[in-house]
């Protein structure tokens, strides 16, 4: 009786001990049972799949599976064979039509004059210039600054080295939107390219909500026919500028 | 001779002077602002390091050859400078121009001969003295320690103190049956009876009954454990392993307030919130060649894996051998610790062997959040339409030096997310474009615009227990 009672205590010991060691923690993912449940044979995005009773060979074979792969060169994204007709003649779709020399950015900034994306009413352009500015503020604010004035984040607090280019200033205010858009798709001096951040409309998002910071810092408005490139902003802008400044100097004196 | 030696200290006395009250003549706040305005972009601000464009640390010195005038005009209009035979720096200028990627420097014609002056003035200060201005504050380095110092972490001294006291507490309980044992023998031998013999301690840890309730109390406690661990297997909560690259979010999303999306782009359109491939990581480090922390041990490791040369701020061609490309790493690793002497030789090599195997390859990164093949999860569908911040289910990863797994990810939490989270309807182009709308969601308008419903609308009723949602 005493003997087997004893044997109990330690069978049960063990087992609490046997389980206490699973649980995930630092270096190790925990233990698993059933990981052919668990583990994708497939190749999936992003991950090792290799596990212990993989029959897929040795780890190395495997992690050829999961490395980064470049796309076909012309690749079209699922969903976007259909070509608008509003899209039909544009430079910057399906393909860029301009390579990444400085010949290329001349003439992209001269033939590139308006926004692609062109909304069709006031509330479109409301959520393309509310996308847009979700979009700025995510890929473009750290350096930029949310309000666009080349102070972002990054270079206030002396991390970057070089200043980014201020959208407020006069060369941006009175450049075409194919500077922006070549900037983003190519980069410019040691910023890179953000191609593969942003898709061709939300390119086009952020040169809109980049424009209309502009237009309010100058006191126009960014109306709808302004988005659609049928009124400039820029002649009128300049000239709101210049009436602040009168203000400004009145309510100085 | 004599005369000839006093001369010419004279003239170096003079010259000295000369350039003194030239420089006290002369703005460098001014030359300042127009190197903000118009050389930042391309040039580093501590005139040590090269950019876009070359540091312009000692330019002077290296245009001293020339004529003044020539190192003006090549700063206006370099491309006329090189277009320009007749000028006497035109070779020069084709080496430094050779040297840049064959790209021009932006003209400036509108700067005039004082600006430059200034600028000049300006870029010479920061170089030798580091402010625009000299005498230069040295920042002062109590306070700077005294930022530094961080809080110790409170350790869970709470717990420990409960441990003690619950072992004075069982040693004192033990300490009294003996005592009252004792006493009852005592009174026992008075009253005349035969004392029963004293048991020893193995005798009493292994009557029946003391057994009997061990077995008991371990059935309940290995119980407890070992349900609740064999629900863990497969989970990975805690989850903090170490990767082959020391990347902070601290300093990443935290201190320096990148957002997530910016490398995790994927989360707002895809399944994958994507680990980055290393161009992310060459957006910013491109420039940025210094860790706070780690220094360049960290940030090679990123060149060799994306073939970054930072000297010539090129990529190498893929036909470069390994050895070629640890030999530019090595001269860029001593260029760059140039000033900290803690970093030796040995250092040095020490870096190049964790960069080496990385050369070419993709960063190994390990993946934390896994969720087994059975189950769909969707991030745009969280982050685009549910509006879900990221830290709801990754928990404060601004915060971690080394990323952990917050949540479980187990199947309850799921649900139980789904039962209590409201639906953001507002503002919310998804539900609000004509093409989504739906039956279900118009009659909740209804009931909410009605007053009949005033909770809000939960993930669930829209169908967010729905097995096949996640198991198909």
């Amino acid at each position: 009786m005493k003997r087997r009672s004893i044997i109990n205590l330690l069978t049960i010991s063990a087992l609490v001990l046997l389980f206490a060691a699973c649980q995930s923690k630092d270096n190790f993912t925990g233990r698993e049972y059933m990981p052919d449940m668990a583990h994708s044979i497939a190749y999936e995005a992003n991950q090792n799949t290799y596990y212990m009773f993989n029959h897929w060979g040795t780890k190395d074979d495997y992690q050829k599976f999961v490395q980064p792969r470049t796309p076909q060169d012309g690749t079209v994204a699922y969903g976007r064979t259909k070509i608008a007709d509003s899209l039909k003649n544009d430079l910057t779709y399906p393909r860029y039509a301009f390579a990444n020399t400085d010949e290329d950015r001349t003439k992209a900034t001269e033939m590139i004059t308006s926004n692609a994306l062109k909304p069709k009413n006031a509330a479109e352009l409301e959520n393309v210039l509310g996308h847009g500015k979700e979009l700025y503020e995510i890929y473009c604010s750290s350096c930029h600054g949310k309000a666009g004035d080349g102070n972002g984040k990054l270079y206030e607090l002396g991390v970057y080295p070089a200043a980014p280019a201020n959208f407020m200033s006069d060369q941006f205010l009175s450049s075409n939107d194919g500077r922006y858009y070549h900037a983003i798709m190519y980069g410019k001096n040691v910023m890179l390219a953000h191609a593969d951040k942003l898709s061709h409309d939300e390119r086009w998002k952020v040169i809109h909500y980049i424009r209309s910071m502009q237009a309010a810092k100058s006191g126009a408005d960014y109306s709808l026919e302004a988005s659609r490139g049928e009124k400039s902003i820029k002649p009128e802008a300049k000239k709101e500028e210049k009436k602040d400044d009168k203000k400004d100097e009145k309510k100085g004196k | 001779m004599i005369f000839r030696t006093f001369l010419r200290c004279l003239t170096l006395a003079l010259i000295l002077t000369m350039s003194f009250n030239r420089a006290n003549a002369q703005d460098p706040k001014k030359g300042e602002a127009i190197f903000k305005d118009n050389c930042a972009s391309c040039h580093v601000k501590d005139m040590k390091t090269k950019m876009t464009g070359p540091a312009l640390g000692g330019v002077e010195e290296r245009w001293s050859k020339f004529p003044k005038k020539e190192l003006y005009d090549w700063i206006r209009n370099s491309s006329g400078v090189l277009a320009d035979a007749s000028y006497k720096s035109n070779p020069y200028a084709k080496s430094l121009y050779a040297e840049y990627k064959n790209t021009n420097m932006t003209a400036f014609p509108n700067l005039t001969d004082e600006d430059l002056v200034n600028l000049l003035l300006y870029i010479n200060n920061m170089y030798k003295d580091g402010c625009a201005a000299p005498p230069c504050k040295t920042p002062d380095v109590a306070t700077a320690k005294g930022a530094k110092t961080e809080t110790k972490e409170a350790g869970d001294n709470g717990s420990m103190i409960l441990w003690a006291l619950a072992f004075v507490l069982v040693l004192a309980s033990i300490l009294l049956a003996r005592y009252i044992n004792s006493l009852n023998r005592l009174a026992q031998q008075r009253a005349g009876e035969s004392p029963v013999e004293e048991k020893s301690f193995l005798q009493i840890a292994l009557n029946p009954t003391v057994v009997r309730i061990l077995i008991f109390a371990l059935v309940i406690v290995g119980g407890y454990t070992t349900v609740n661990n064999a629900i863990g297997l497969g989970r990975q909560q805690n989850y903090a392993p170490e990767q082959p690259i020391k990347f902070s979010h601290e300093v990443h999303a935290g201190k320096n307030g990148i957002d997530c999306q910016y490398c995790h782009d994927g989360a707002r359109r895809s399944k994958h919130a994507v680990i980055p491939a290393t161009n992310t990581c060459m957006n910013c480090h491109t420039a940025i060649k210094k860790g706070p922390e780690y220094g360049t041990a960290e940030i090679l490791k990123i060149y060799a894996a994306s073939g970054f040369n930072p000297l010539s701020g090129t990529y190498f061609k893929e036909s470069v051998p390994t050895d070629e490309r640890l030999a530019e790493y090595k001269k860029w690793l001593k260029e760059a610790n140039a000033d900290n002497k803690a970093i030796t030789e040995s250092e040095i090599s020490v870096q190049l062997s964790f960069a080496k195997p990385m050369i070419g390859k993709p960063v190994n990164w390990v993946k934390i959040h896994n969720l087994p093949d059975h189950a769909y999860f969707n991030h745009a569908q969280h982050v685009t339409v549910g509006k879900v911040a990221c830290q709801d289910c990754h928990g404060k990863v601004e915060e971690m030096k080394l990323v952990k797994q917050h949540a479980p990810l187990s199947m309850g939490w799921c649900i139980n997310c789904h039962r209590q989270t409201k639906v953001k309807f507002d503002e919310n182009s998804y539900y609000s474009s004509e093409t989504k709308s739906h039956k279900m969601y118009e009659q909740y308008h209804n009931e909410v615009k009605s007053g009949k419903r005033t909770n809000g609308v939960t993930v669930e009723e829209i169908g967010g227990l729905e097995c096949q949602k996640c198991h198909y």
